[in-house]
C-alpha cells in the first residue's frame, strides 16, 4: 500500500516536471533564438573576413580582433595601438559610470520621496515617473536637443534675461550625452530602489534615531545597507544600456563624440567592416560582464565587512 | 524630596485639524521616579503609546514640557536623549548580527572599541544570548529577538528605558518568563523602566507604580495594590481585575467620629458604614464596587447583604466563579477558591446569600 503510494507520488512528481518543461518551452525557445542565436552569429562573424561591399566572406580571419586594439599604418605597415577605439571605449565606460552616478544621485531621493508618500498617492507618483516611457526614445532625445541647443530654450531664455551674451555651447559635448542618458535611464534607477524602499520598515529609522544615530548616520548605516539590493539592480539596469547607448550619443553628441554603440554601427554601415563590428560588440559584452562581476564582488566584500 | 527622572508637565498631543481633531493626549502630568518600574496601562487608543513616543522624542507634544533629570528635553531629537526604546515589533536591524545590533548604539556614541566589546559581552551574558551572537536576527526565535531588543536598548546604559508592549507578541508561557526576566533586569541595572501595556495582569505583577489611562487622560496613579484595591472611578475598577457594581442609596452623611457615612442596598433595611467620597457627599445614590473574591456565598439567605439565584458556574482551576442574578436583576460574580474537600457546592437555580465584609465595600467617585 505504502509502496503504491510512493510510486504514485513519484509518478506525480515526474508528470509535474514534464509539465513544467512543456510550459517553459516558449521561454526557452525565445532565449535560444532571440538571445543565444544572434550572439553566436556575432561571435562567428568576428572570426570571418569582411566583404568589399559589407557582409562577410566565409574565410577564417583574426584580422577583426587585431583591429579592435591595433591599427596598421596604410603606408608602412607599422603597428600601433588604435587610439580611436581605445578612447571611444574609455569614454563609453566613463560616461556610463557618470550616468549611473547621476541617476543614483537623483533617483535615490526620488524613490525615497515616493516611498514615504501615503500609499494612496504613491501610484500617482510612480505613474508620473513612467510617463516618459510612453514616448519614443528618439523623440525624447530630440526634446532635450531642443532644450540645450545654441538657439534652444535654455540659451534663449538666459540671453533674453541678459544673464549671458553668447549662447553656452552645450550641444555636441559629453555633457549633452550625459544629460540625455541620465534623463532617459532615470526611471530604471528609481523603480528598483522604490521597490526595495517600499518594503523597507521605517521603524528601523526610529530605532536608529533612538540609538543615537543622526539623520546622516541612519541613512548610511541603516537605510542604504537594507535597500542595497535595489541600488544594485538599479545601477546595473542603468549602466548596461548606457554602455550600449546609440541614439542619445548620436543625436546629442553629433556623431563626433562617439560611444561604442555608434562605433559598432559605423562598422556595419559606412565602414562596411562587419567582422570588426562583431568583434567590437563582443568586446563590449566582455566589458559589461567584467564590470558586473567586479561590482558584485565589491558589494559582497562590503557586506562581509559591515555584516 | 522625591527624586524624579521624568517629569511630564501638562503635556498634550493633538493630531489633525479642527473638524477631525484627535486629542491623543490631553493635559497629562506625571512624575516618574528614579529606578522605578512605572507602567502606563490602558486600552488601545488611550494615549499610552503616544506618551511613550513623546518621551522617546519620535513625536513632539502640542503643548507642555517634558523634563529628564531636571533638563527640558521637549524639543530634543531622539538621538540626543539618554532614553532607549524596546519596540513592540523589536525593530532589530536585519542586516546586522545579534552582537552588531547590540553594539550599534555604543558605536553611535563613539565609545572606544574595547569598551564596546566589553559592554556587548556583558549584555549578551545579561540576556543569555552569548551562543547566538553571530546569528542574523531573522535566524533566532521571537523570544530571543525580544531579549536582543532588550540588550540593544540597555547597552548604552540610558537613564530611562521605554518598553512599548514588548511582550505582546510572545505566547503565554514565554510571556510569564519574560515578565520575571524584565523585573530582574530592572533591579540589576537600576535603570528607570517605563512600560506600556494593555494587559492589567502584566501591569500588576511587574510595576512599582501604575498609571491607568483612558481617552488621553491619566485616571489614577498608584501602586498595584492601590490601583487594585482602591480604584477611584468605575473605569479603573472595571479595567483592572473583575468587579461587581451595585447601585446603593446613601442614607447617612459622613459623620465626625470616624468619617464614615452609610449606604443601603435596594430591598434591604440594613445600612452599612462606608467612606463616602467628597464629591458624593450630597448625592442620594452611589455605585458600590465589590471584588468577586471579597464576597462569600452561603446557602442561607438570612442576614446576607445581597441575595440572588445562581445562574452559572465557571471553573478556573484554582477558583470557581459563581454568577448570580441578584433580586433586582443586577449581575454579581463571587469567586471562591477551590479546595480538595469540595465543600460548598450549590446547584444552578439555587437561592443564595452573598456576604461581604464592610471594609470591602468601596463607594466610587462616579
Amino acid at each position: 500500500m505504502s509502496r503504491k503510494l510512493s510510486e504514485l507520488e513519484q509518478d506525480q512528481i515526474r508528470r509535474r516536471t514534464r509539465a513544467n518543461w512543456l510550459l517553459s518551452t516558449p521561454a526557452l525557445l525565445l532565449l535560444l533564438f532571440a538571445a543565444s542565436g544572434p550572439l553566436i552569429i556575432v561571435i562567428i562573424y568576428s572570426f570571418l573576413s569582411s566583404g568589399n561591399y559589407g557582409g562577410v566572406v566565409w574565410e577564417f580571419s583574426t584580422e577583426a580582433w587585431f583591429n579592435v586594439l591595433y591599427t596598421k599604418d596604410i603606408f608602412d605597415d607599422t603597428v600601433s595601438l588604435s587610439d580611436a577605439h581605445l578612447s571611444i571605449f574609455w569614454r563609453s565606460v566613463q560616461l556610463s559610470f557618470l550616468t549611473t552616478a547621476l541617476c543614483l544621485f537623483f533617483g535615490f531621493p526620488t524613490a525615497y520621496f515616493i516611498a514615504t508618500r501615503p500609499p494612496s498617492t504613491r501610484n500617482v507618483w510612480l505613474f508620473l515617473i513612467t510617463i516618459p516611457f510612453w514616448t519614443n526614445l528618439l523623440i525624447r532625445t530630440f526634446a532635450i536637443l531642443e532644450l540645450i541647443r545654441n538657439q534652444g530654450v535654455i540659451n534663449n531664455s538666459l540671453m533674453s534675461l541678459g544673464l549671458i551674451q553668447e549662447p553656452i555651447r552645450m550641444l555636441y559635448t559629453d555633457f549633452a550625452i550625459l544629460v540625455g542618458m541620465a534623463y532617459v535611464y532615470l526611471p530604471l534607477m528609481v523603480l528598483p530602489i522604490y521597490a526595495s524602499m517600499e518594503r523597507f520598515d521605517f521603524r528601523f529609522v526610529e530605532a536608529g534615531y533612538d540609538l543615537y544615530a543622526s539623520r546622516l548616520k541612519v541613512l548610511r548605516r541603516i537605510v542604504i545597507p537594507i535597500i542595497k539590493p535595489g541600488i544594485i539592480a538599479g545601477s546595473i539596469l542603468v549602466f548596461v544600456p548606457s554602455l550600449g547607448a546609440y541614439v542619445t550619443p548620436r543625436v546629442l553628441g553629433g556623431g563626433k563624440r562617439l560611444m561604442v554603440g555608434n562605433l559598432i554601427e559605423l562598422q556595419f554601415g559606412q565602414g562596411k567592416n562587419w567582422p570588426l563590428g562583431a568583434a567590437l560588440a563582443v568586446t563590449m559584452l566582455a566589458i559589461v560582464m567584467i564590470a558586473l562581476i567586479f561590482y558584485v564582488r565589491l558589494v559582497q566584500k562590503s557586506e562581509r565587512n559591515h555584516g | 524630596m522625591v527624586d524624579n527622572t521624568i517629569q511630564i508637565q501638562g503635556v498634550g498631543k493633538y493630531f489633525g485639524a479642527e473638524p477631525n481633531l484627535v486629542k491623543a493626549l490631553d493635559d497629562v502630568s506625571v512624575n516618574i521616579r528614579r529606578n522605578e518600574f512605572f507602567t502606563l496601562l490602558g486600552p488601545s487608543g488611550c494615549g499610552k503609546t503616544t506618551l511613550l513616543r513623546l518621551i522617546a522624542g519620535f513625536e513632539s507634544p502640542s503643548f507642555g514640557t517634558i523634563l529628564l533629570d531636571q533638563n527640558d528635553i521637549t524639543t530634543l531629537p531622539p538621538y540626543q536623549r539618554s532614553v532607549n526604546t524596546v519596540f513592540q515589533s523589536y525593530a532589530l536591524f536585519p542586516h546586522l548580527t545579534v552582537a552588531q545590533n547590540i553594539s550599534f548604539g555604543l558605536e553611535m556614541l563613539n565609545k572606544p572599541k574595547h569598551e564596546i566589546n566589553q559592554t556587548v559581552d556583558e549584555m549578551l551574558a545579561l540576556v543569555h544570548m552569548e551562543e547566538l551572537k553571530d546569528r542574523r536576527t531573522n535566524q533566532i526565535s521571537g523570544g530571543q529577538q525580544q531579549r536582543v531588543a532588550l540588550a540593544r536598548a540597555l547597552a548604552p546604559k540610558p537613564n530611562v528605558l521605554l518598553l512599548d508592549e514588548p511582550l505582546s507578541a510572545l505566547d503565554y508561557k514565554l510571556r510569564r518568563g519574560m515578565q520575571i526576566e524584565l523585573k530582574r533586569l530592572q533591579l540589576e541595572t537600576g535603570i528607570t523602566f517605563i512600560f506600556v501595556t494593555h494587559d492589567q495582569e502584566e501591569a500588576l505583577t511587574m510595576s512599582d507604580r501604575i498609571a491607568v489611562m483612558n481617552q488621553g487622560h491619566i485616571l489614577q496613579i498608584g501602586t498595584p495594590d492601590e490601583i487594585y484595591n482602591d480604584p477611584q472611578d468605575r473605569f479603573v475598577a472595571d479595567f483592572i481585575g473583575e468587579s461587581n457594581f451595585v447601585e446603593v442609596d446613601i442614607v447617612g452623611k459622613a459623620s465626625g467620629r470616624n468619617g464614615l457615612g452609610a449606604i443601603r442596598f435596594a430591598n434591604s433595611k440594613k445600612s452599612y458604614p462606608v467612606k463616602i467620597p467628597a464629591n458624593k457627599a450630597n448625592d442620594k445614590k452611589a455605585l458600590v464596587f465589590i471584588r468577586p473574591e471579597h464576597a462569600r456565598l452561603d446557602g442561607k439567605t438570612r442576614g446576607a447583604m445581597l441575595t440572588g439565584t445562581l445562574a452559572n458556574k465557571l471553573f478556573f482551576g484554582t477558583d470557581t466563579n459563581y454568577h448570580l442574578d441578584l433580586d433586582d436583576g443586577t449581575q454579581f460574580v463571587v469567586r471562591a477558591q477551590n479546595t480538595l474537600e469540595g465543600g460548598f457546592n450549590p446547584a444552578i437555580g439555587d437561592k443564595l446569600g452573598v456576604f461581604v465584609d464592610d471594609n470591602a465595600l468601596k463607594v466610587l467617585k462616579d
